[in-house]
C-alpha cells in the first residue's frame, strides 16, 4: 500500500500545506501507483503525465509564495471523466466520435479547479457519451471494479469511481443525468455526489440531456467530496440554467449530528427486487440513524415508480438532439469514403457512434416525431411535473430521503439483462431524483456476501446539500471508509 | 372562362443590427475573413451553451410592436432539429410553441386603396452560417461568420393578392423597422431574406389551394419575377386539372427558372422542443411600457407632426420621412434655420435627385445640418444664387464640404457691386452691336439674351435681374 | 405506438444513421420492447398537468450585448476535418447543382 496515494484527498492537502510533501513528490507517486495499476483496471483513457508535471510546479510556486491558503485541496491530483472538455487534452467521450478530438477550451469546472491548484491528471472512462451503466460501452473497453476485476465498475462515471477506489486518482469528477455518479460510487465503496441541478456550470460537459445532467465529485470520504463541491459550485454566466446561491461553503455543512432529523424512506424503493444483503444492510443503516437521533419513518411516494419510462422518453430525447452536432463536418471522425453529403452524414455517424448511443437516438427522435410529441414526449414531461410535486410533497414532512442506492451490487461483466423490465427497475432509485432536479449522495455504507460495497443514497431537497452532507458525516463517524482488500 | 385569384403570404427573416451575436459574443460585423468571428459556442463545439442577447429580445419587442403585435408575456425558445452543413448544432435555436409576438398587421397604401395584412407572428432565432462554392474542385466551402446573428422572422397571414400588394407590404415592413434602428433591412447584403408561400384559387372559391414556397428571394425584382413565373404555373396546371404539389421551390433570377427543390417539411419533422439550455423569457407590463416608451417616432406620427409643425403639405411630410435619416435631416436643418419650407424645397428636389443619380440608399445619406442650414441662409442673403447653390448643395451632400469654405475657394460669391457689373455689361454691349441697334430698334426681347451673355461673362454669379436693370440704364444712354 | 419498418426507416433518415438489415431487425425488436415498457406510463393520469419544460425557475437570463473577442486561431485548421484556408470544407458535396 502506498502511503501517499491511500491518503484522504483533506489529509494529502494539508499535509502540502505543512510542506511535509511537495506537490511533485506527491504527483510522481500518483503517476507511478497510476501506470502500476491501470492494466488492472482499464480506467484512464488519458493520462497526462507531462501536463500534470507542469501544472505541478506551477502550483507549488503558487504555494510558496502563499497564493492558495484559502483553497482547501491545493495539490491534490484530480481525474476527470472524459466528458468534460479540458483544453488542450483529448476529449474523447470513450468514442470513435471524438477519439481525437481536442478542445481548445476548458470546462468552466476545470478552470475552477486549476484557479484552486488541483492538479489535473487524467482523463477517465465512461460509457460512450454518458449512455450506460457500466464501462461496457466504451469505445476503449470496459473498466474493472478495484473490489473484483470479474465485475464492472458501473456507469456512466465507471472510470471516475475505479480510480478513486483504487487509488489511483485522490478525487475525481463524474456527471450524472440518471444515477451515473451514484451508482458507480455505491459499486466502488465510495462518496458520489449529484448535485442540485443549477450548481454546477454544465459549460464544457458534453451534453446527454441538458434538463437532467449534473457534474459531481468522487471522493473516498464526505468530506473530500464536499470540498471538491466547494470549488467547482457557484454561477457560471457562460451557462444559463447555473443558479447563483451559494453565500455559504458547504464545508459547514461537515458537522456530527443528526438530533431530531427527520428521515423518510420511501417504501417503493424496498421491494421485491432488493437483494438480500443489501435489504438487510439498508436495515442496519436505519439503525444508526435511529440511534443517533434521526427520526426514520417509512411513507409511500407511488408516483416515482414512472420515473424511468419519463426519463427514458426525456433523456433520448435530448440527446438524439444533443449529439446531433457530431455529424462529420467540423470535427470528429468523419468517413473515408462517401458520396454525396447525406453518404456523409449516415456513414460518419454510423462508423462512430456504438450501438447503445445509436439506439437511444433511435428512441429519441421516435417519441418526438410525427405523431407522438403529445403522446411521448409531452405525456413524460407531464409525469416529470407529478414526480417533481411529489417530492415536494415528501420534503414538506421530511428533512432528507434514505433509500438503497442500488437493487444489486456491481454486476458480473458478462452479465447482460435485455429485459427491460428488470433493467430499469434499479434506475428507479436513481432517475426521479435527476427529474426533479435534487441532491443526491451514495455513500458506502457495507459489503455483500461476495464482499463487493453496498451504497445508500440521500435525497435532499433542492439546494438543501447542506443536510444530506451533514447525515452522510454523521453516518461516515459510525462507517468510515473502507479501502478495497483486494488492493495491494 | 375561370379567373383566378392569387394568395400569398410572406416570411420575412430580418437580421437585427445588435453589435454581438444572439447568444456568444461574436461580433455581428461583416468580416471578409472566414470564420474570424467565431467561438465554440456559435460553431457548436461540445459542451457549449447558449446565453441570450439582451438587446436582441428589446429590439425583438421594439419590433413587434411596431408591427401592432401583441407581446407574449411569457416566451422560450425551441430546437429546431435538422441537418445541413450551414446549422453548427444540426439545430437551430428558434421559437414555435410560444413565440415572442403574434397578432399584428401592417397597413398597406396601393393606387386608389389601402388593404389591412395581418401578421400571424413574429419570433426570434439565430442565423446559419453560409456555404460557399469551391469550383476549383466541387467542394462546400462552410463560413460560420453569420451563424448565430440574431433574427426575427415576421410570419404573415395569407392576405396579400399580387406582387404589388407584397412590395408594397415588405417597403412598409422595411421603414418600420429601420425606424425603430432594429435592424438596417439592406436585401443585398442579405439583411431581410422573403420566403414566398403562394397558391392560386378560383375567384370567389373560399378554400384555399396548395401552396408552394419560394425560398430566399433578396431583391423587390426577384420577388415580383418569382410571383409572376409561379402564379402563372399554378394557373396552368389548374387549368389542367392537374395537382399543384406540396413543395419548396427555388427561383433564379439570372436564368428566370423557377425549380422545384424538394417537397415541403412537414413541421413535425423538425420535432420542436423546448430549448433546456434557455429558461423562459417573461416580461412585465411595466417593461413592456418602458420599451414602448423608449421606442422612436414611428413615420405615421411624423408624417402627422411635420405637417402641424412645419406647415408643410402631406406629400412632402411622406416624401421627406422616407427614410428616418432623411426625416432627420429635415428636421434638424429646418430647426436651425427656420426655413421649412426651402428644407423641404432643396431635400424633395436636388437631395432627391442626387440620391437617385447617385444610387444611393436613402437609408444611407447623411447630411450635415449645419452646412445646410448654412447654405439656405447664404442663398436668402444673396451672398450666391440659386444656380451655384446647387452646386453647393451637391458638393455638401457628396463630400462634406463647408459652404464659406467652398464658396471663397472656388470664388463663387455672388457679385452685387453696381460698378463691377456695370463694367461687364458695357462690355457685352461693345460686343454686340447688332443686339443694341436691335433694342434700339424697338426689339425688347433682346434684352433676355444680352442679360444672358452678361451672367455667361460673369460665370453666374450674378443676380440677373439686377443686370437687367443696368442693362436697361446703359442702353438708354446709347 | 411502435416501431414498423416504415417508420423505423423515416426515423434512420432524419436522424442520419444507417442500419443493415440484420441490424435493422434487432434494433426494432429492443426498441419495441422499450415503447412497451414506456407505455406503461399511460397508467398514471396526466390530465390538466402542465408539462415541466425547465426545472429551475429561473427567467430572463441575459448576456449584455458586447462583443467579447474569442481567438479560435487554428480550430478550424487544427480539428476541422478538412479545411482551405480558414474555412470548413465538406468535399465531393456539390451541393449548388450543375
Amino acid at each position: 500500500m502506498n502511503d501517499i496515494t491511500s491518503m484522504p484527498a483533506l489529509m494529502l492537502a494539508s499535509k502540502i500545506k505543512n510542506k511535509e510533501l511537495s506537490v511533485t513528490e506527491v504527483l510522481d507517486q500518483q503517476l507511478k501507483v497510476i501506470h502500476e495499476r491501470e492494466p488492472l483496471y482499464n480506467s484512464y483513457i488519458t493520462i497526462m503525465d507531462d501536463e500534470a508535471q507542469k501544472q505541478a510546479k506551477l502550483v507549488q510556486q503558487r504555494i510558496d509564495a502563499g497564493e492558495l491558503n484559502d483553497s482547501p485541496l491545493a495539490g491534490v491530483p484530480i481525474a476527470i471523466k472524459d466528458n468534460i472538455c479540458t483544453k488542450s487534452v483529448r476529449t474523447t467521450c470513450a468514442s470513435k466520435m471524438l477519439e481525437n478530438f481536442v478542445p481548445n477550451y476548458d470546462a468552466t469546472v476545470i478552470e475552477k479547479l486549476k484557479n484552486s491548484g488541483v492538479i489535473v491528471i487524467g482523463k477517465v472512462n465512461l460509457d460512450e457519451f454518458a449512455m450506460g451503466g457500466s464501462t461496457k460501452t466504451s469505445y476503449f473497453g470496459p473498466s474493472k471494479n478495484p473490489w473484483n476485476t470479474d465485475h464492472v465498475p458501473g456507469g456512466s462515471s465507471g472510470g471516475s469511481a475505479s480510480v478513486v477506489a483504487a487509488e489511483q486518482a485522490f478525487i475525481s469528477l463524474g456527471s450524472d443525468t440518471g444515477g451515473s455518479i451514484r451508482q458507480p460510487a455505491s459499486y466502488c465503496g465510495l462518496v458520489g455526489f449529484k448535485p442540485t441541478y443549477g450548481t454546477v456550470s454544465r459549460y464544457g460537459l458534453v451534453a446527454l440531456a441538458p434538463s437532467l445532467d449534473q457534474i459531481g465529485p468522487f471522493g473516498r470520504t464526505i468530506s473530500d467530496c464536499t470540498a471538491v463541491l466547494d470549488i467547482i459550485s457557484g454561477h457560471d454566466p457562460k451557462d444559463s440554467s447555473s443558479v447563483n446561491i451559494k453565500n455559504y461553503s458547504y464545508m459547514e455543512a461537515l458537522v456530527n449530528d443528526v438530533k431530531k432529523m427527520k428521515i423518510g424512506v420511501p417504501n417503493l424503493f424496498l421491494n421485491k427486487d432488493l437483494d438480500e444483503d443489501i435489504l438487510n444492510c439498508f436495515t442496519e443503516v436505519v439503525e444508526i440513524f435511529e440511534n443517533m437521533g434521526a427520526e426514520v419513518e417509512y411513507f409511500d411516494m407511488d408516483k416515482l415508480k414512472y420515473g424511468p419510462q419519463a426519463y427514458y422518453v426525456i433523456s433520448c430525447a435530448e440527446a438524439s438532439s444533443s449529439l446531433a452536432r457530431f455529424d462529420g463536418v467540423r470535427y470528429g471522425y468523419r468517413t473515408n469514403d462517401y458520396d454525396g453529403l447525406t453518404d456523409l452524414y449516415k456513414k460518419s455517424r454510423s462508423e462512430a457512434f456504438g450501438d447503445e448511443v445509436k439506439r437511444r437516438i433511435m428512441l429519441g427522435a421516435f417519441t418526438q416525431g410525427p405523431g407522438n410529441y403529445e403522446a411521448y414526449y409531452n405525456k413524460a414531461m407531464k409525469v416529470r411535473r407529478l414526480i417533481y410535486d411529489e417530492y415536494q410533497e415528501a420534503f414538506d414532512k421530511y428533512d432528507i430521503l434514505l433509500s438503497p442506492e442500488s437493487l444489486t451490487t456491481a454486476p458480473h461483466i458478462n452479465y447482460n439483462n435485455n429485459d427491460p423490465k428488470d433493467k430499469y427497475r434499479s434506475e428507479m432509485l436513481n432517475v426521479s431524483v435527476n427529474l426533479a432536479g435534487l441532491p443526491g449522495v451514495s455513500i458506502p455504507c457495507g459489503r455483500d456476501k461476495k464482499g463487493l460495497p453496498i451504497g445508500i443514497q440521500l435525497i435532499g431537497n433542492r439546494f438543501d446539500e447542506k443536510k444530506i452532507i451533514r447525515a452522510a458525516y454523521a453516518f461516515e463517524q459510525v462507517k468510515p471508509y473502507k479501502r478495497p482488500s483486494t488492493l495491494i | 372562362m375561370k379567373d383566378y385569384e392569387i394568395v400569398i403570404g410572406l416570411e420575412v427573416h430580418v437580421e437585427l443590427s445588435t453589435s454581438s451575436k444572439i447568444f456568444c459574443g461574436c461580433s455581428t460585423k461583416f468580416s471578409l475573413d472566414p470564420n474570424s468571428n467565431c467561438c465554440p459556442v456559435c460553431t457548436g463545439m461540445p459542451g457549449t451553451l447558449p446565453v441570450l442577447n439582451k438587446k436582441a429580445t428589446e429590439y425583438a419587442v421594439a419590433a413587434g410592436l411596431a408591427l401592432n403585435c401583441n407581446i407574449r408575456k411569457r416566451t422560450i425558445f425551441d430546437r429546431k432539429n435538422y441537418f445541413y452543413p450551414d446549422l453548427p448544432k444540426a439545430y437551430q435555436i428558434s421559437q414555435l410553441y410560444f413565440p415572442i409576438a403574434e397578432n399584428g398587421h401592417i397597413k398597406i397604401e396601393l393606387e386608389g386603396y389601402e388593404k389591412v395584412i395581418g401578421i400571424h407572428e413574429m419570433h426570434l432565432e439565430e442565423d446559419a452560417g453560409k456555404l460557399i462554392h469551391d469550383s476549383d474542385n466541387n467542394n462546400t466551402l462552410i463560413d460560420y461568420n453569420r451563424a448565430g446573428i440574431p433574427l426575427i422572422e415576421i410570419v404573415s397571414k395569407p392576405d396579400m393578392t399580387s406582387s404589388d400588394e407584397v412590395l408594397a407590404y415588405l417597403d412598409k415592413l422595411k421603414t418600420s423597422l429601420q425606424y425603430l434602428s432594429v435592424a438596417d433591412c439592406k436585401m443585398q447584403e442579405g439583411g431581410m431574406r422573403v420566403d414566398i408561400n403562394l397558391s392560386v384559387r378560383e375567384v370567389g372559391d373560399k378554400k384555399l389551394g396548395t401552396r408552394t414556397e419560394i425560398k430566399n428571394l433578396n431583391s423587390f425584382r426577384a420577388i415580383a419575377r418569382a410571383i409572376e413565373s409561379e402564379s402563372n404555373r399554378q394557373i396552368e396546371l389548374v387549368k389542367k386539372g392537374e395537382a399543384v404539389d406540396l413543395e419548396t421551390r427555388r427561383w433564379d433570377d439570372i436564368s428566370g427558372e423557377n425549380i422545384r427543390m424538394r417537397p415541403k417539411e412537414n413541421v413535425e419533422d423538425y420535432r420542436y422542443f423546448p430549448d433546456p439550455d434557455i429558461p423562459p423569457i417573461e416580461f412585465s407590463d411595466q417593461e413592456i411600457d418602458r420599451i414602448k416608451s423608449s421606442l422612436p417616432e414611428f413615420r405615421e406620427e411624423k408624417i402627422i407632426r411635420f405637417q402641424k409643425d412645419y406647415a408643410i403639405p402631406k406629400y412632402d411630410a411622406k416624401v421627406l420621412t422616407s427614410s428616418k435619416k432623411m426625416a432627420d435631416i429635415f428636421e434638424n436643418t429646418a430647426n436651425l434655420c427656420n426655413r421649412p419650407k426651402e428644407v423641404s424645397n432643396w431635400l424633395m428636389v436636388e437631395g432627391m435627385r442626387i440620391i437617385k443619380d447617385n444610387n444611393m440608399d436613402l437609408w444611407e445619406v447623411d447630411f450635415n445640418p449645419k452646412k445646410f442650414s448654412k447654405l439656405i441662409l447664404m442663398v436668402e442673403e444673396g451672398k450666391i444664387n440659386r444656380t451655384i447653390a446647387k452646386e453647393v448643395f451637391e458638393k455638401i451632400f457628396l463630400e462634406d464640404i463647408d459652404p464659406d469654405e467652398y464658396v471663397k475657394k472656388q470664388g463663387l460669391a455672388m457679385i452685387s457691386d453696381d460698378r463691377e457689373l456695370g463694367k461687364a455689361a458695357l462690355k457685352i454691349l461693345d460686343k454686340n452691336p447688332g443686339a443694341v441697334s436691335d433694342y434700339k430698334n424697338g426689339k425688347t426681347k433682346v434684352l433676355g439674351y444680352l442679360v444672358g451673355q452678361t451672367m455667361k461673362d460673369m460665370g453666374g454669379r450674378a443676380d440677373p435681374n439686377q443686370i437687367s436693370k443696368i442693362l436697361k440704364g446703359l442702353l438708354e444712354e446709347i | 405506438m411502435k416501431f414498423t419498418k416504415e417508420n423505423f426507416t423515416y426515423i434512420a433518415d432524419i436522424v442520419k444513421l444507417d442500419f443493415t438489415k440484420d441490424e435493422e431487425e434487432k434494433v426494432r425488436k429492443e426498441l419495441n420492447r422499450m415503447l412497451h415498457f414506456i407505455d406503461s406510463m399511460n397508467e398514471l393520469d396526466t390530465d390538466n398537468i402542465e408539462p415541466l419544460t425547465h426545472i429551475n425557475s429561473l427567467k430572463n437570463v441575459f448576456r449584455e450585448d458586447e462583443e467579447v473577442e474569442y481567438r479560435l486561431s487554428g480550430q478550424v485548421t487544427k480539428n476541422g476535418i478538412e479545411n482551405k484556408d480558414d474555412y470548413y470544407v465538406v468535399s465531393k458535396t456539390n451541393m449548388f447543382g450543375g
